[in-house]
């Protein structure tokens, strides 16, 4: 394989966010808000073309860090560089936001056509892309994520799936290079969850899509090409996704719980047994492979 | 549709009658939907009807009875209401049968955009229009959700006089419009971050194209207003 | 005690064009104690099913009836059955509306009438058995992390002291440990305050987990109903309703591919386990 030197395409560099508190010096009296940093600290690469899983439970500041990227939030200290442009730049605002498209939690609000092809009109649309051009983008869009046959439905005629794929489209339709998913599995069921994730994998390995996936579900995240871990606004692990799935106790304590089959082979080791670290079934399956008559 | 309202003589009837029966024979819109969009109306055109045949003064006294009089005009002013109701609630039912309100909203849009040069947020209205509209649907589904979750806490939206029941509305609008700002915030975040900027710059992918039908139903229309104005000036 | 239904039919908007029967001739009973969980994809009548536990839907004229330890659901017996049966739906934490979490909590004491100290008896009993801190008692809702509102929502449903308990999804939205913590407290409930519980989930390995009892749902019908490991022993037919069965079991179903004298009735963590123990004494695998 090719040496491929590639670029980055996200820097946080030494980023703290810390929220408008409220009026209250002492800090946590106010319950939801309280003095210390959503983020703390943090720094990460994400190379051009890379899948990322930032991981963490509710409230340890991997939402903020998707705010973060498009320049919704902008750094308290510290430097937040997308596509070589500095967050703070209020003149590249709309470069960034052009280039990094952000798909959020809650399928129904952020949708705003009245129909999924309107939609996916929409992003072009904010662009001024001629109609020409705004036409095959779409149609294009539509094709990649499997929606060409649901194009004229209304809203809430769709599953969250669905609905989520509708959001991933039509950031498609606007090419950004890089797609950062805000939690965006958490309202779905398992079938909406899988629907989603491989679209996401399918545009990072065959479009080259840079892919920030910020979830609490560690088995979405099995396949990225690195993962960072965040508790209480700091990253206390990074890696790859072996590496960290490899610490069970350090996961669980930060409010995550590793796969079925995970759990399997800790409790295998746990008696005593010389077994690996697996995250999948295929992982699990060769290995047994390798073990049975 | 308007017009209908400023008619004053018998033949600007005929000709109203002709124009709204016409464009509905053309609208294919079946028979039974119209006269089930009529229905709502019944209960309306009765009272009219009811209170002109009874306090209606004329000159052509048709029938008493007792201290009641019932005079021609009063017959013929009744008689006019209940045509004048039926084109209007008709005209109404054709706009909607024939007219997707996603079209209606682009067409007010295209129609007000001369205001523009007023300074009035012609875009910005538009939008606003779009949005609660895609939205309509999903809030009754969260209506449901909401009033079922209260009333299987005890909340009862149906026994009590009229302040009560007002009253026992609180855990259902509370709630949904907390939920609605809610979605506006997340939504004005979702357009922001897909580049929105209000109108400047835009451009559209629904276009609405003016075609030979269009054509054929503009003229229409001004004729029959040309001709109402002259029946009701001349007659 | 049970709750139990008699061939229940219910079809939404008869008559329309958009008529749909949403459940066909359902006969069920939900025993008093029982940890009960109810699968089905999106659309299979789940939600239909048990909003007619508590009376929010009633079944076609004619078509079936509803009975609550022993009294059918009707106008006059509505009030009690809303006691007896408390409904947690997906995102409870959406209907909050009071100015205060206290008096959100003793929303459904209102038609009780009881005095000022049963009601605040109840209301802390309720907030302590969600783990609710007592000193945000007096705080508006809005001021509350996602979770507390989620635990004030329950501890409005729980207030009521229903022995059934149906909770539509509880865990949606929650990371793994919020998770958890939710089925935990679920269990507990049942275990410890008797209180029946009707589980809607899509995860498997939690029903399989924690449910004594599985009912699957497809197309308005029951299909399947018995232990958790019956249901998920019969993974072709769930497939062919395009449900899953839990990961693990996944595994040992290929892994009786490659041997035939593996033990396939696995549904949970422990079960796999005893399992492989079993396979390395016979041999079939070394470890």
């Amino acid at each position: 394989m090719a040496e491929n030197i590639r670029e980055n395409f996200v820097e946080f560099n030494n980023v703290t966010y810390v929220y408008d508190s409220a009026e209250d010096e002492e800090g946590a009296d106010n319950v939801g808000n309280s003095t210390h940093a959503a983020v703390d600290s943090v720094n990460f690469v994400v190379k051009q073309g890379e899948f990322l899983g930032v991981l963490g439970r509710n409230g340890s500041g991997k939402s903020t860090i998707a705010k973060l990227l498009n320049a919704l939030l902008l750094p308290t200290e510290g430097t937040v560089i997308v596509d070589s442009f500095d967050t703070k730049n209020d003149e590249i605002l709309w470069n960034i936001r052009s280039n990094v498209g952000m798909v959020f939690q809650n399928p129904d609000n952020q949708i705003i056509g009245t129909s999924v092809i309107e939609d996916v009109a929409f992003g072009p649309e904010n662009l001024g892309i001629p109609r020409d051009e705004m036409i095959k983008r779409i149609d294009a869009a539509l094709e990649a994520t499997g929606l060409t046959e649901l194009k004229d439905l209304e809203p809430h005629l769709l599953s969250g799936g669905q609905k989520q794929r509708v959001a991933v489209a039509g950031i498609l339709a606007m090419k950004t290079k890089c797609i950062v998913l805000d939690e965006a599995t958490a309202m779905l069921d398992p079938r909406g969850r899988k629907d989603v994730m491989s679209v996401i994998k399918k545009l990072n390995k065959e479009q080259g899509i840079t892919v920030i996936h910020i979830t609490h579900h560690m088995d979405e995240v099995a396949d990225a090409d690195y993962a960072i871990l965040i508790e209480n606004g700091k990253v206390i692990h990074s890696g790859k996704p072996q590496e960290l799935f490899a610490d069970a106790e350090k996961m669980r304590s930060a409010g995550l719980d590793t796969p079925q089959i995970s759990k399997l082979f800790e409790a295998l080791r746990e008696k005593g047994y010389d077994v690996p670290y697996v995250m999948s079934q295929e992982q699990a399956l060769d290995f047994f492979k390798s073990v049975m008559e | 549709m308007v017009l209908i309202l400023i008619v004053n003589n018998i033949w600007g009837y005929v000709l109203a009658s002709v124009f709204v029966l016409g464009s509905l024979a053309v609208s294919k819109i079946p028979p039974k939907m119209i006269v089930k969009s009529l229905k709502p109306m019944v209960v309306f055109i009765i009272f009219t009807v009811f209170f002109n045949l009874l306090f209606f003064q004329g000159d052509e006294l048709i029938l008493k009875l007792g201290f009641v009089k019932i005079y021609l005009e009063g017959i013929i002013f009744s008689a006019k209401m209940i045509v004048r109701i039926i084109l209007l609630v008709s005209s109404a039912t054709l706009l909607t049968f024939t007219t997707t309100s996603v079209n209606i909203t682009d067409g007010l849009e295209s129609l007000m955009r001369p205001l523009e040069k007023i300074k009035v947020p012609v875009h910005d209205i538009a939008m606003m229009m779009s949005i609660a509209l895609r939205f309509i649907p999903t809030f009754a589904e969260e209506t449901d959700k909401i009033m079922k979750a209260q009333a299987s806490r005890g909340a009862d939206f149906e026994t009590g006089n009229i302040f009560t029941r007002i009253k026992s509305y609180v855990p259902l609008l509370v709630p949904l419009v907390v939920g609605a700002f809610k979605r506006a915030e997340d939504m004005a975040t979702a357009m922001e971050s897909r580049c929105y900027r209000g109108g400047e710059g835009r451009t559209k992918f629904r276009v609405l194209t003016f075609g030979k039908s269009d054509l054929v139903i503009l003229i229409g229309t001004v004729l029959f207003t040309a001709a109402i104005i002259l029946l009701n000036v001349f007659l | 005690m049970s709750i139990q239904l008699n061939n229940v039919t219910h079809t939404y908007m008869p008559g329309t064009p958009f008529e749909k029967v949403a459940l066909e001739n359902i006969n069920l009973e939900i025993k008093e104690g029982e940890f009960v969980a109810v699968i089905g994809h999106t659309g299979c009548g789940k939600s239909t099913l048990v909003q007619h536990f508590n009376g929010l839907l009633k079944p076609d004229s004619g078509k079936g009836s509803v009975i609550v330890d022993g009294v059918g659901i009707e106008k006059k017996t509505l009030v009690d059955v809303r006691k007896k049966v408390g409904l947690v739906f997906q995102y409870p934490e959406h209907q909050l509306f009071e100015q205060t979490v206290y008096k959100d909590i003793a929303f459904g004491l209102r038609k009780l009438k009881l005095s000022e100290e049963e009601e605040a008896k109840r209301v802390f009993e309720a907030a302590d058995m969600v783990g609710l801190d007592r000193n945000l008692m007096d705080r508006s809702v809005y001021e509350l992390s996602g979770g507390q509102k989620r635990r004030v929502a329950i501890a409005g449903v729980l207030v009521m002291k229903p022995s059934y308990l149906v909770l539509d999804e509880p865990a949606a939205g929650l990371d793994p440990e919020g998770k958890n913590d939710m089925l935990r407290f679920a269990k507990k409930l049942n275990r410890e305050h008797g209180t029946t519980i009707v589980l809607i989930s899509h995860c498997m390995e939690d029903v399989a987990d924690y449910a004594g009892r599985v009912i699957v749902m497809d197309d308005g019908k029951i299909i399947l109903d018995g232990t958790s490991q019956y249901v998920f022993s019969k993974h072709e037919l769930l497939k062919s309703i395009d449900l899953d069965i839990p990961e693990i079991t996944k595994l040992f179903l290929e892994l009786k591919k490659l041997n035939p004298d593996v033990d396939d009735n696995v549904f949970t963590v422990d079960d796999a386990v005893n399992a492989i123990e079993s396979m390395r004494l016979k041999g079939v695998c070394r470890l």
